[in-house]
């Protein structure tokens, strides 16, 4: 089944442009894997990608700049590719998108999970964000009740296996939640199913809420 | 307003003439002296269709002049970019290069079915730089770290109006509304967070937001996509 929330399209277009922090692009790539409409965003947004880049004043090479090309082609000559090219997108065998297996080659059981409120618990992925941007994953256990947000900047979760329910609307897998700086609001897993989400948090420096507390630990390190 | 763009500073702003109408002026001027203008402003995007068919020598014969006649062209509008994007001079010559080879090597994956070629070469720089980011944070990185993900083909009757587009959507950018050209420059031209476009602009988050969605909606109009 196809997601039926899906991030605002300006988070589609910057993924596409490539501007998108490390973290953003993990969750915002994450639902484009999902989801045939917002892959189509994306496409559109490389293509504005190409206009602009065929739009733009050329800046002069270094002298002898392609005869060193060459010699590095030559060097290369060997390693051409033929056929077309196997597409990437799917799953990979942990049952996680691509954009974030590749972020946890070994799975999600291997990592230091903490307990963060009953049934409740969460960790926070190892990636350099430029921005200082976290990214995180969070799984509740059924009918838990969980502070998803604390907000000191944009956030975005996106419901990797289960589904939770916020204002009577239900999140389930490759569904995006974008939240605007400053709202607040509790979340409730699925009864039957519970949830395994993954966020990403601009400015997470709120004292409270859950995922402050799960991202103080790491403060220096 | 016009923090951080580089272009409108170095020459003459004419009254009410938007960022890229000005940019997209100076295009012209130089294509002008080039002799090329017929030909960028043709519906038909020749420029795209003779880049594709040089592609194609390279794809199939290992042809050398067809692939230095895309070198000339791309080259130098590559280094553009990634300066633009931050990188010195040094670095951004070395990620053409990379850039330029990965075109030499993979000129048989390219399907103008799919992409323009510029779409083409644009998501392969794109994708080096990211790369370049990451392995300057990151020295440890694993041998084996699986590449970054790409899609599959976009569907058939969709991918034909990406692929040949290329020229209306050039057009198009330059008739954005100023607001919206800026935020669609800084988007792909510069590495900053909407949040921090908005306070480079002194503009509330919200109308970053909202002018990125009506620019992005108005060029996806001109690829067809209504959604």
């Amino acid at each position: 089944m196809n997601p039926r929330h899906h991030p605002a399209s300006d988070w589609l277009l910057a993924l596409g442009a490539g501007t998108l922090d490390e973290a953003q692009a993990a969750v915002v790539a994450a639902h484009a894997e999902w989801c045939p409409d917002c892959r189509a965003k994306v496409d559109c947004a490389e293509a504005i990608g190409g206009a602009m880049l065929a739009s733009l004043p050329p800046s002069a090479m270094s002298a002898g700049a392609f005869a060193r090309f060459l010699q590095r082609m030559a060097a290369a000559d060997n390693l051409r590719e033929q056929g077309s090219a196997a597409p990437l997108n799917g799953f990979a065998h942990s049952g996680l998108p691509l954009s974030l297996a590749k972020i946890v080659p070994h799975g999600i059981d291997v990592l230091p999970w903490k307990r963060l409120a009953p049934g409740v618990r969460g960790v926070r992925l190892p990636i350099h964000s430029r921005h200082g941007i976290q990214l995180c994953l969070f799984e509740a256990e059924p009918g838990a009740v969980f502070d998803s947000h604390t907000h000191g900047g944009s956030e975005m979760s996106l419901v990797l296996r289960g589904a939770y329910h916020v204002n009577g609307l239900r999140f389930g897998p490759g569904d995006s939640e974008d939240s605007e700086p400053g709202s607040r609001h509790m979340a409730v897993a699925d009864p039957e199913e519970g949830c395994l989400c993954v966020a990403f948090i601009e400015g997470a420096n709120r004292p409270d809420g859950i995922l402050a507390r799960l991202l103080q630990p790491f403060k220096g390190l | 307003m016009r923090a951080g763009l580089a272009y409108p500073n170095s020459f003459a702003v004419a009254d009410g003439a938007s960022f890229l109408d000005q940019w997209w002026g100076r295009l012209m001027q130089d294509a002008d002296q080039r002799g090329g203008v017929s030909e960028l402003r043709s519906p038909t995007d020749p420029i795209g269709a003779h880049h594709a068919a040089l592609l194609r020598r390279v794809a199939e014969a290992g042809d050398k002049s067809a692939f230095a006649d895309l070198y000339t062209y791309y080259a130098p509008r590559l280094k553009t970019y990634l300066r633009r994007l931050g990188s010195s001079d040094a670095a951004a010559e070395e990620l053409v290069q990379e850039v330029m080879l990965q075109v030499w090597r993979k000129a048989a994956l390219f399907d103008p079915a799919r992409a323009a070629v510029t779409t083409w070469i644009f998501t392969i720089a794109r994708n080096k730089r990211i790369d370049a980011l990451r392995r300057d944070r990151r020295p440890a990185l694993e041998a084996g770290d699986p590449p970054p993900a790409v899609f599959d083909a976009p569907p058939a009757e969709r991918a034909l109006e990406l692929a040949y587009n290329s020229e209306r959507l050039q057009d198009a950018l330059q008739t954005l509304p100023e607001n919206q050209a800026t935020v669609i420059s800084m988007s792909f031209l510069e590495d900053k967070t909407h949040n921090m476009i908005a306070d480079e602009l002194d503009i509330p988050l919200g109308t970053v937001k909202s002018r990125l969605r009506l620019a992005f909606r108005r060029l996806r109009n001109v690829l067809g996509d209504f959604a």
